[in-house]
């Protein structure tokens, strides 16, 4: 009995130290940062996050015009190249991918964008010709301007300061 | 359309205004619009032993500030020319010195909420974009000023530069990066916040909040730790969190 006891405890010892060593020495921590940066309140998005074809993460993300404001996710995953992948399937339909080289520990944000195109979209002559006349005459408008949708991942390899 | 009268846009007196000037042509022929960047802001210290110095962190953040939103966007026809009129920075030592028509920054000890060092990052700053309200933590004085610019720049309705594709550059040098050596928006960033003013986005609310009663504390955290307590009436900086 003793023995069968002290081969269990050798056998448990064994297999936690080969899990501490795997985890050490074969997997990296990543940390996904995931957030609805929308420019206009809107219900919570459903996200589904895939890692290498299998599903990590299904959640739902609400707005918020307080920056920064994202949900966290630490996960450990092994070393070596990856496919990164989000997709959502409700009344949004959107979905974009990235591959990441996970060798030191990364930093994955997430973010979702519902907007208003306005910026870099709008050339200069819509914004004066928006400028030169009445508001609510302007076709150039940029609030009757078309949505964009989008997701971007952006990975980060040093700890970041959010800000 | 060069010799029609533009139409001023009044900056209405609030803390963030674009103002219209009158069309030229430059050199090359192509039609310009001035437009004069007005803030009005306040910056309160509440944080306790920090090893910076508020107004030269105010300077060094003013004038990173006119910088940042100094430039042109267009093309080889038009463009508009950003430039900064009034930059009306003031240290205040009390919320109740925040006046309607001002923004405010509040330095703080510590910047909480989800961001934290077991969630991915600790928390420097904390903005309502659009709103009048933004806190900074204390830090080293080059980073709290590139950090003040950061949350100003979402104040007037930027995101992340990451996110929205519209840094001329992808080097780190953007203020709505997180990195330590920024020093640009690009004028597309600019032009958006313009977008955003012309669309009623900006401006929004106060950036302070009159506490109830007596016992209300404001925090040197965003809201979380006692600091002082107000009186019923008295004015504190507009809680924020991202809880």
């Amino acid at each position: 009995m003793k023995r069968t006891i002290t081969f269990f405890v050798i056998a448990i010892a064994l297999a936690a130290s080969a899990y501490l060593v795997y985890t050490k020495y074969y997997t990296q921590r990543v940390m996904f940062l995931v957030s609805n940066d929308s420019d206009e309140e809107m219900p919570p998005i459903k996200l589904e996050i895939f890692v290498d074809g299998s599903k990590l993460i299904q959640d739902y993300f609400i707005y918020s015009n307080i920056q920064p404001h994202h949900t966290s996710y630490e996960e450990r995953m092994k070393k070596g190249k990856h496919l990164i992948e989000v997709k959502s399937n409700g009344k949004v339909k959107i979905k974009t991918k990235k591959e990441i080289e996970l060798n030191k520990p990364l930093y994955v944000f997430i973010s979702f964008h519902y907007d208003t195109l306005i910026g870099k979209e709008i050339k200069a002559q819509k914004m004066i010709f928006y400028m030169l006349h009445d508001s609510t005459t302007t076709k150039f408008r940029p609030d009757s301007l078309i949505k964009r949708k989008d997701i971007v991942i952006h990975v980060m390899d040093k700890e970041p300061i959010h800000q | 359309m060069a010799n029609n009268p533009v139409n001023n846009i009044d900056p209405d007196g609030r803390d963030i205004g674009f103002e219209v000037g009158k069309q030229y042509k430059d050199k090359d022929g192509r039609l310009v619009t001035p437009v004069t960047i007005s803030v009005k802001m306040a910056v309160l210290d509440l944080s306790k032993g920090g090893k910076h110095n508020t107004n030269s962190v105010i300077s060094d953040f003013k004038s990173q500030l006119t910088k940042a939103l100094t430039g042109t966007y267009g093309d080889k026809n038009s463009a508009i020319e950003f430039k900064v009129g009034t930059l009306d920075v003031q240290s205040i030592g009390s919320a109740d010195d925040v006046k309607d028509d001002q923004h405010l920054i509040t330095i703080v000890d510590d910047v909480t909420g989800k961001a934290d060092p077991d969630k991915g990052g600790d928390a420097g700053g904390l903005a309502e974009t659009g709103g009048k309200i933004a806190y900074v933590q204390k830090g080293e004085a080059g980073w709290m000023a590139q950090s003040m610019v950061h949350e100003f720049g979402h104040n007037i309705g930027l995101d992340h530069s990451w996110k929205d594709n519209m840094n001329s550059t992808d080097d780190g040098r953007n203020y709505m990066d997180y990195t330590n050596n920024r020093n640009n928006l690009s004028p597309e960033q600019v032009a958006e916040s313009f977008g955003q003013y012309n669309s009623g986005k900006l401006n929004q609310g106060v950036g302070y909040q009159k506490a109830a009663n007596d016992s209300y504390t404001i925090g040197r955290t965003t809201n979380e730790q006692p600091y002082r307590t107000i009186r019923a009436g008295q004015r504190m900086p507009k809680p924020l969190t991202n809880k």
